[in-house]
């Protein structure tokens, strides 16, 4: 595994890399020469109606899905040719929209399992047996840090999709990512959760993480992201600070009689 | 020339069939997503029905065939469609390859409680005593017979799923569920027609097939893995391809019987009938791998608790007490089968890993544990620890063997070329009288421990108890591991594993080497308790038979494990006492999987007191309004 090229002092780094991506399942274009960039340290918001290829993008970027055109570069490395494992290996992490816990596991246990797999790497491939008490603790304050410190027994199922969305945020954080990408975290959370959520945002980017964010919450959006893209029917209509792109008539145009828009 | 016309001829022959059959189980997996291992079992009976009908009862050949295709074999179809096989559709590979295994077992059960496998039958083919040359080649009424069905079975699919309305969204169905399901055609009914339609081109496959081989059960039942073989060419969904396949397995086998030199038979007696396997493992390996995809929350299934370490040390200390006991109480029978019942218990422990925690189902355990035995019989005999630990070490290896090209290949794949693994290995090496000797025998003897006759049975009783236990305890450490957890995780998701940096590769193969380790030292330990051991402790139907057992009473739990062990063990037993029911295994065991598809944790792993539930108030609080979010969550999920 190579490490970035770090551009040395001029302007934030760009961590994610995406040009001129296309899909197409069968007749349906579900993407179509997208790019974007999220530079290191911000939030980017990816916003746009359902079916409009965002989670399609969020799976070409991790590599569980390989584009039919465009490349994804991570650090300015272009990874479109490695599998998903490799990529998380070089600092990509994220969160799904439908769920991927692991069931079988309690809520600590699902965060222990990315705290041991991002162990492992550090010491390069090999776990090391008195590591054994401290991926607890770790995965125990990650679960503070989500505002779930007193859930880490429960048994997933247990929980809300809201609180079962903060588990997946806290096991994406486990591996320590350079860029997370999050997949409507703040679907199924209240108030509270959500300013939670806000803050967590605000200090990942403050510490250097570039955060790619999917969420239909357009306050959550306004209140966190620095840059907006807008996808509709696999194309990106709009891109820029998130009052630009709200008053864009294309946005607009897309969202008319969305009641997300209006919120 | 000539030899070479002939044998083409020949293969084309045998070829036709494996398509038929071949097309059918691609019918099915493709419209309904179930791959159905007891295709062979359907044909089987239809076959020995048409028997019945036609010889037994004199029945008209037109007649007869008409009760068995257009009757029998659509009522089966129907029959499993409505009993079980819909509700699999959502369901994991694993438990769907779980039921039609049951359904494999109930139906070979129940075959030879009516045909019993004592007596000998022919099923004569169609138009005796007419042939015809044909490229100078002298074929059977049946020959001719049977490659022109399969030209009209393929005409007739073509014209099906090409012109028909119904046929065009079967297709559809095949080529993209979700688009299909978008467009508003009704799954469920296209799914019943798959396997009404699969299960006649089963029976259609099983008469033909009959006669050219021979009416016996088991052969008809396992000749299905050829169309395994051909299916898959097809990649289970590409009808010509599947067609492809099976003509040219057929011309392989035909031209291996021709031309494979005699030094390779004289060395491998079963080569030849081990190539439909070798086949369809090749196949296997030059396979595109499925990319690991993100498919949501399909199946939220929670895990049995997992015992503590001082927990696991206690119930051990009270099992080997139980054995202890049940030596004194128990007549030598008794004590014969409780101890086969713990070195299965150990062989179902191996499952436990693979399929309970690493969600990979494999059909070859008891050819592993065979392995172990026969290792550990050939190192002086047995006798010795080194011979277990080498029968530890060589079963394991062979397991990472078997595992490294199938790895990539997941559920259903996977179980597939294990299961061309164990019938391969039957045929070429349990079978060759280099393994387990002349009339397959092997002596295996035990090893010993300071202080404790290990010759009288109730020493070997308490003995297998204490290996149980500590196997169980291993497996348990285990599960509570870093490792335990990974595969755990792996089998949940392997979506968010790989976003974890998590490889699927390294973690499958060393789940299966495990496995296969702890079963060969199973069968060590079975072939030392035994004394002497053969081919048939370790066959195909065995393996199925376990596994269906452990996962009926939990293949997540150790306890599970146990108990199946003891059920395999007791079976043979309880039905010397039931003479009636001729295989009783097969039909228990059977049954209780088709049951057991709706309790994906087995008996043991039922919901019980759990002690990892929400304990804060804050907590708790939270929990009420799960469902109403589980809704919402849904409705997002079902858009984009």
């Amino acid at each position: 595994m190579q490490a970035s090229p770090e551009a040395p002092g001029s302007g934030p780094e760009i961590a994610l890399e995406v040009e001129e991506i296309s899909v197409r399942f069968g007749g349906l274009q579900a993407l179509q020469d997208v790019s974007l960039e999220v530079p290191a340290g911000t939030v980017c918001g990816l916003v746009g109606p359902n079916g409009a290829g965002k989670t399609t993008l969020f799976d070409v970027i991790t590599g569980l899905l390989e584009p039919d055109r465009g490349r994804v570069r991570v650090g300015g490395v272009d990874v479109t040719s490695l599998p998903a494992h490799r990529r998380a290996k070089m600092g990509l992490s994220r969160t799904f929209q439908r769920l991927e816990l692991f069931w079988s596991l309690s809520a600590g246990d699902n965060v222990k399992v990315g705290v041991e797999a991002s162990r492992a790497r550090r010491r390069g491939g090999s776990a090391h047996p008195d590591d054994a008490a401290h991926p607890e603790s770790t995965a125990r304050m990650l679960m503070d840090r989500v505002g779930l410190g007193d859930l880490a027994e429960a048994a997933v199922d247990c929980l809300t999709t809201g609180s079962a969305r903060l588990v997946e945020l806290a096991r994406a954080l486990a591996v320590q990512p350079r860029i997370i990408l999050l997949d409507e975290p703040g679907s199924g959370l209240d108030s509270a959760e959500r300013a939670v959520l806000a803050d967590l945002l605000r200090d990942l980017a403050a510490s250097g993480t570039a955060v790619l964010l999917v969420e239909h919450d357009v306050d959550l959006v306004m209140r966190t992201c620095e840059h907006v893209t807008v996808l509709d029917f696999g194309k990106v209509i709009a891109s820029g600070t998130p009052h630009e792109v709200r008053s864009s008539p294309a946005v607009q145009a897309a969202y008319l009689g969305s009641s997300e828009a209006s919120r | 020339m000539n030899e070479l016309v002939a044998l083409t001829v020949v293969g084309v022959v045998y070829g036709a069939v494996y398509a038929i059959t071949a097309s059918g189980l691609v019918v099915t997996y493709a419209t309904s997503g179930v791959f159905n291992f007891a295709h062979g079992a359907v044909g089987m009976v239809a076959a020995f029905s048409y028997w019945e009908l036609s010889v037994n009862h004199g029945l008209p050949v037109p007649l007869a065939l008409a009760i068995v295709l257009l009757v029998e074999a659509p009522a089966l179809g129907l029959l499993v469609e409505l009993l079980f096989a819909r509700q699999l559709h959502a369901a994991s590979t694993e438990r769907s390859l779980m039921v039609t295994l049951g359904l494999l077992l109930v139906l070979v059960g129940a075959a030879s409680s009516i045909w019993s496998p004592e007596s000998a039958r022919i099923l004569p083919g169609f138009f005796p005593g007419y042939s015809a040359r044909v490229l100078g080649v002298n074929l059977t009424g049946q020959e001719i017979l049977v490659v022109g069905v399969a030209v009209a079975v393929a005409g007739a699919l073509w014209a099906l799923l090409e012109h028909t309305r119904h046929g065009v969204a079967m297709k559809a169905i095949v080529d993209d569920p979700e688009l299909l399901s978008m467009a508003g055609a009704s799954h469920a009914r296209i799914a019943r027609s798959g396997w009404v339609l699969g299960s006649v081109l089963a029976a259609i496959a099983g008469i033909l097939l009959a006669p050219l081989v021979t009416l016996d059960i088991t052969t008809l039942t396992l000749l299905v893995v050829n169309g395994y073989a051909a299916a898959v060419v097809g990649r289970l969904k590409n009808l010509p391809l599947t067609f492809m396949g099976g003509i040219a397995l057929g011309l392989l086998q035909s031209y291996a019987v021709g031309y494979m030199p005699q030094s390779w038979q004289s060395w491998l007696p079963g080569i030849r009938t081990a190539l439909p396997m070798l086949f369809l493992f090749a196949v296997l390996l030059v396979l595109p791998h499925d990319r690991i995809r993100a498919v949501g929350q399909a199946v939220a299934r929670r895990a049995p608790r997992v015992a503590g370490g001082r927990e696991s040390l206690g119930w051990s200390v009270g099992l080997a007490a139980v054995a202890i006991a049940a030596g004194g109480l128990l007549s030598g029978i008794g004590v014969v089968t409780v101890s086969q019942g713990f070195a299965y218990g150990i062989i179902a422990l191996s499952m436990v890993l693979l399929t309970g925690y690493a969600g990979q189902v494999s059909l070859a355990q008891l050819t592993f544990a065979g392995v172990g035995a026969f290792v550990a019989g050939r190192l002086s005999g047995g006798s010795t620890w080194l011979g277990i630990l080498a029968a530890v070490a060589i079963a394991g290896a062979l397991g990472v063997l078997v595992a490294l090209p199938a790895m990539r290949l997941k559920g259903l794949y996977l179980a597939l070329s294990t299961l061309a693994f164990a019938q391969a290995a039957t045929y070429v090496f349990f079978d060759s009288s280099h393994v387990f000797g002349t009339g397959g025998a092997l002596a295996v003897g035990r090893p010993g421990i300071p202080g404790i006759d290990v010759s009288s049975g109730r020493a070997e009783l308490v003995v297998l108890a204490v290996a149980f236990a500590l196997c169980a305890i291993g497996v348990l450490a285990l599960r509570r591991s870093t490792l335990g957890r990974r595969l755990v995780a792996m089998s949940d998701s392997p979506a968010a594993c790989a976003t974890l940096g998590l490889s699927q590769r390294p973690l499958g193969i060393a789940a299966f080497g495990m496995s296969a380790a702890l079963a060969g030292f199973g069968g060590a330990l079975y072939g030392g308790l035994q004394g002497q051991v053969g081919a048939n402790d370790f066959g195909l139907f065995g393996s199925m038979t376990l596994l269906l057992l452990a996962v009926i009473f939990g293949v997540r739990t150790v306890s599970g494990a146990l108990v199946a062990g003891m059920a395999f063990a007791a079976l043979p037993v309880l039905q010397s006492h039931v003479s009636w029911m001729t295989d009783l295994l097969g039909v228990v065991t059977g049954a209780g999987v088709v049951l057991v598809g709706r309790m994906p944790n087995g008996i043991f792993g039922m919901e019980r007191p759990d002690r990892r539930a929400v304990r804060s108030p804050a907590a708790a609080a939270r929990v009420p309004e799960a469902n109403r979010h589980a809704e919402l969550a849904g409705d997002h999920a079902s858009i984009s």
